[in-house]
């Protein structure tokens, strides 16, 4: 069986990249539901929260659909880079991106509505456009609870399963992370390692939130009122 | 407080109109948010006034914002090209049935520190293994339990090579060791001497439904019914017996090799149930097939016969692979 | 257009094309928002109780809220137009940043992570050179912010976060400044403070504004013009001081806390229990705390009903304060009847129905009036 520390590199190596993937667009996604209020936003919500009500499984069947080899991501992939993406660490990362997306968007929505919208029209009558008011006024006043969702996105990233094994396998050193891992280990009756690997994941966990939860309670900037 | 008020100057003007500049000895100073003066952090230090004190401290981080920003922006992109400049392919990736999980380890370590390629596996149910080869996972071999899985890859045309048996398993009775009256033919399973039986649910599990063969075959199921005790998998029958939670269990011997505290009773006819093998296939998806291959003739070599009969299994030194 | 003293024209804003010319409409639910005007003054201000719909103007004009229906043109400029085919005009919304418009919130909304000196810059660092007309060290030198400049902005008070808000919009050197009741957060002291910059914004920057207020005070105070909106219309509209007799406004003003919010110089302060003395117009008047320098402009705040009125100079009065005055308006609503009289500047007395009859008070009519030295208070923050 793979080490530990293999294994630990590999769940940290595809939760980091399906973070870092989903930070643009969560942002992105967030701005618009939040602040633009654009037409058709109620849909946008629940295609964005979806993930979270879906079994993963069935969230990893989709992706298999859609990045397989017959898939439309799939074939692309064949062409550009004559590789497939399913059955690789990168697939694990993608199905950890999207599981996660919903909780860290609506961590994020949560901390950018928490900034005053008069602060941002104060901006705009200065003379600032929307996207240098995201900039220099929404992020940076909202960094605590950005950085907080992206946290909340590793941590669900980390522990991400029922996707992971179907679109990307159990494959050692290529695709088992931790909780795949255990999974193995349960199955061939290995409690003690199992266990083993599970007191890992907890201690990742229990570390990544009670950062999530410190920066929370900073709370940020107090508004301005004498 | 004699410090007299820093003027501001956008750095155009500044630049173009110098009598802009009117402290003497201070140098335009450009964005205000990026540096404090010297008195002022001085203040700051005797006021207490901690939020200040961050905000100093943070100066060197806001400054770097432009960076930070262009970093995060550009990550995603420099991960996915990273992300498809493909996998290794100096091993060898080997799906198998979970129940070959540690004799399979340590035939591939043992071949890896042999020939220096190094083996992979993913071990799992093999009905999901084959699925996932026909889906595209980059197995360059599959280690079956049982035949049916392996039609699944010959309807769909992903055998390159194969299927060749590897290895082959028994059915076996387990009691604790401490059991006062095991019985001595299987038929004796049929006596008051045990009065329950473990086997795993032959509907859940392959080796529930070769016990359950076997014992029609031998027309003791009828007479047994009444005593047998259904378990989701083997390992649960096996922990049965090697408890005393039954008095017998029925098992691979390849677990009661594992159990602990047992006495392993030979005495199920392997004619009384279709056997019970390991076919191995190298699947069209191999970029390696001569390395496949070896691997696999090295499956079927004495040495690693051996290692497979100290596990339970039995060796089939198939011939057919090297052909 | 005015002549001044040469008999040539004065340039004023409003000769060439008016501040600001618009008919908004905007629906709520249960409110509609649907107001036609033209400004022309220096400052104007849009007086009207709460829920009257000055806010949402105000919000209109700044390109904050979309309207439903309407235009609405800045200096000449068209920022906002629904495009009607009556109206003969392109469907337009400037957005914000584009109408060169600066806003004061109520609260300030300054950018509590950045420093005074950061937030001021802020807007001027995003205006094309070619249309500065304020440096940010003029600003600050004309709100008298220098020591406040390197603070961060968590420790300010109400006044000076006020003042640095002020300093913000001006600093992007706005064509147009608008400012949503500016003083109603504040205490008395520092709304006498802050009216007095007020004042210089218009008098020394030459830059027109529009102010929300609900106090009737403060628009006599500040505004050269006055829209008085009711429900979502307009009802009145003209110099403070004449639309204050209007039926319309007299339903909604609160008369008895009606007060006479003028500037005044110090002539000489308190000390100890000896009154100070301040400058209104040409009338010297003593108030218990005068503190500051000779010759320093404050804001002086005397209720309307504080002020007692004598056909003849009186004699053997407690009263400290007794100043000769013209009479030169007299307006009766709700009940009450308002006398404006000139010393200089405008005081605005209150005073019965009753009264005016018995004592014959008319437009022209040379009175003295009297005020308590209590009465008279000044508003100005420097105590030793």
């Amino acid at each position: 069986m793979t080490s530990e520390l293999s294994l630990l590199g590999l769940s940290l190596q595809v939760a980091v990249v399906a973070t870092v993937m989903n930070l643009v667009p969560a942002l992105a996604v967030s701005w618009l539901l939040v602040k633009r209020r654009i037409p058709g936003g109620f849909v946008l919500d629940l295609l964005v929260s979806l993930p979270l009500a879906l079994p993963p499984v069935a969230i990893g069947f989709f992706l298999l659909l859609l990045l397989g080899r017959e898939g439309p991501f799939g074939r692309i992939s064949q062409t550009l880079f004559g590789s497939d993406i399913v059955f690789t660490w990168f697939a694990a990362a993608i199905a950890a991106a999207i599981v996660s997306f919903p909780l860290m968007t609506r961590s994020i929505m949560v901390a950018m509505a928490g900034v005053d919208q008069r602060l941002e029209l104060s901006a705009r009558t200065l003379g600032a456009g929307p996207w240098r008011v995201f900039l220099t006024i929404t992020v940076p006043l909202a960094y605590r609870g950005i950085l907080a969702g992206l946290l909340l996105g590793f941590v669900r990233a980390l522990s991400e399963f029922g996707a992971t094994i179907v679109v990307a396998g159990n494959i050692s050193g290529r695709t088992e992370t931790l909780p795949l891992a255990v999974y193995s280990n349960i199955l061939l009756g290995k409690d003690g390692q199992a266990l083993k690997l599970i007191a890992i994941t907890i201690a990742l966990a229990v570390i990544s939130l009670a950062v999530h939860n410190w920066l929370l309670s900073r709370g940020g900037h107090r508004e301005v009122n004498g | 407080m004699s410090a007299s008020p820093l003027r501001l100057c956008a750095q155009h003007e500044c630049e173009k109109n110098p009598s802009l500049i009117k402290e003497s000895g201070a140098s335009p100073t450009l964005r205000e948010e990026e540096k404090l003066s010297p008195a002022s952090i001085a203040t700051a230090a005797n006021s207490n006034n901690h939020t200040l004190l961050i905000n100093v401290g943070l100066q060197p981080w806001r400054a770097l914002r432009r960076v930070r920003m262009i970093a995060v922006l550009a990550l995603p992109l420099l991960v996915f090209v990273a992300a498809c400049t493909g996998t290794n392919e100096d091993e060898l990736v080997v799906f198998a049935a979970a129940s070959l999980t540690d004799v399979l380890t340590e035939l591939g370590e043992q071949y890896g520190a042999e020939t220096r390629t190094s083996v992979i596996f993913s071990f799992g149910g093999s009905q999901l293994l084959s699925r996932q080869i026909v889906d595209g996972a980059p197995a360059d071999l599959m280690i079956s339990a049982g035949r049916q899985p392996i039609d699944l890859l010959e309807r769909e045309q992903v055998v390159e090579a194969g299927p060749f048996d590897l290895v082959s398993n028994e059915l076996v009775v387990v009691t604790r060791s401490g059991f006062s009256d095991p019985p001595g033919e299987v038929a004796d399973l049929a006596s008051e001497s045990i009065k329950n039986l473990s086997i795993p649910d032959p509907n859940l599990a392959p080796a529930g439904a070769y016990a359950r063969e076997s014992l029609t075959s031998l027309g003791l199921w009828e007479a047994l019914a009444d005593k047998i005790v259904p378990t989701g998998d083997v390992r649960a029958s096996l922990t049965n017996a090697e408890r005393g939670n039954t008095d017998a269990a029925i098992v691979y011997r390849t677990d009661a090799v594992s159990g602990s505290d047992l006495q392993i009773l030979d005495i199920i006819p392997p004619d009384s149930h279709s056997p019970i093998v390991y076919p191995v296939v190298v699947t069209t998806r191999t970029k390696r097939p001569e390395a496949a291959r070896r691997f696999a003739e090295f499956l079927v070599g004495e040495a690693a016969g051996k290692i497979f009969a100290r596990y339970g299994f039995t060796p089939l030194f198939n011939k057919q692979v090297g052909q | 257009m005015t002549p001044n003293a040469d008999g040539v024209s004065a340039k004023r804003p409003g000769d060439r094309e008016p501040i600001a010319r618009f008919h908004i409409i905007k629906e709520f639910s249960g409110f509609t928002l649907d107001c036609e005007a033209q400004f022309s003054s220096g400052v104007t201000a849009v007086f009207g109780r709460s829920g009257s719909g000055k806010t949402t103007l105000l919000n209109c004009l700044a390109g904050m809220v979309r309207p439903d229906d309407g235009y609405i043109e800045i200096m000449g400029r068209p920022v906002y137009s629904s495009g009607g085919n009556s109206s003969g005009r392109r469907a337009t919304h400037l957005p914000p940043e584009r109408r060169h418009i600066g806003y004061v919130f109520q609260d300030g909304m300054l950018f509590p992570h950045m420093s005074v000196a950061a937030n001021i810059d802020y807007g001027h660092a995003l205006v094309a050179p070619d249309r500065r007309t304020l440096r940010p060290d003029d600003v600050i030198e004309l709100l008298e912010l220098g020591p406040l400049v390197d603070r961060p902005v968590g420790g300010l008070s109400g006044g000076e976060a006020q003042r640095v808000a002020l300093a913000r919009a001006l600093a992007a050197s706005p064509e147009l400044l608008l400012l949503d009741e500016p003083l109603s957060s504040l205490d008395a002291v520092m709304r006498g403070v802050i009216i007095r910059y007020l004042k210089k914004v218009w008098t020394e920057l030459r830059i027109p504004m529009v102010l929300v207020s609900h106090s009737l005070s403060e628009v006599m105070a500040l505004a050269e013009d006055t829209l008085v909106l009711s429900g979502g219309k307009k009802v009145a509209q003209g110099p403070p001081a004449r639309v204050l007799g209007e039926p319309a406004v007299g339903a909604m003003a609160d008369y008895p806390a009606l007060e006479n919010l003028v500037e005044a110089e110090i002539v000489r302060p308190t000390e100890g229990s000896r009154p100070g003395q301040i400058l209104v117009g040409d009338a010297t008047l003593e108030a218990p705390d005068v503190y500051g320098r000779i010759g320093e402009r404050v804001t002086v705040s005397i209720r309307a009903s504080d002020i007692i009125i004598a056909t003849g100079k009186p004699s053997g009065l407690s009263a400290r304060n007794v100043v000769p005055a013209r009479l030169t308006e007299l307006d009766v609503v709700s009940g009450r009847t308002l006398a404006h009289f000139d010393v200089g500047a405008r005081l605005v007395v209150e005073i019965m129905d009753v009264s005016v009859r018995e004592m014959g008070l008319r437009p022209g009519s040379d009175v003295y009036l009297i005020m308590k030295s209590n009465s008279v208070q000044v508003l100005n923050p420097e105590r030793p």
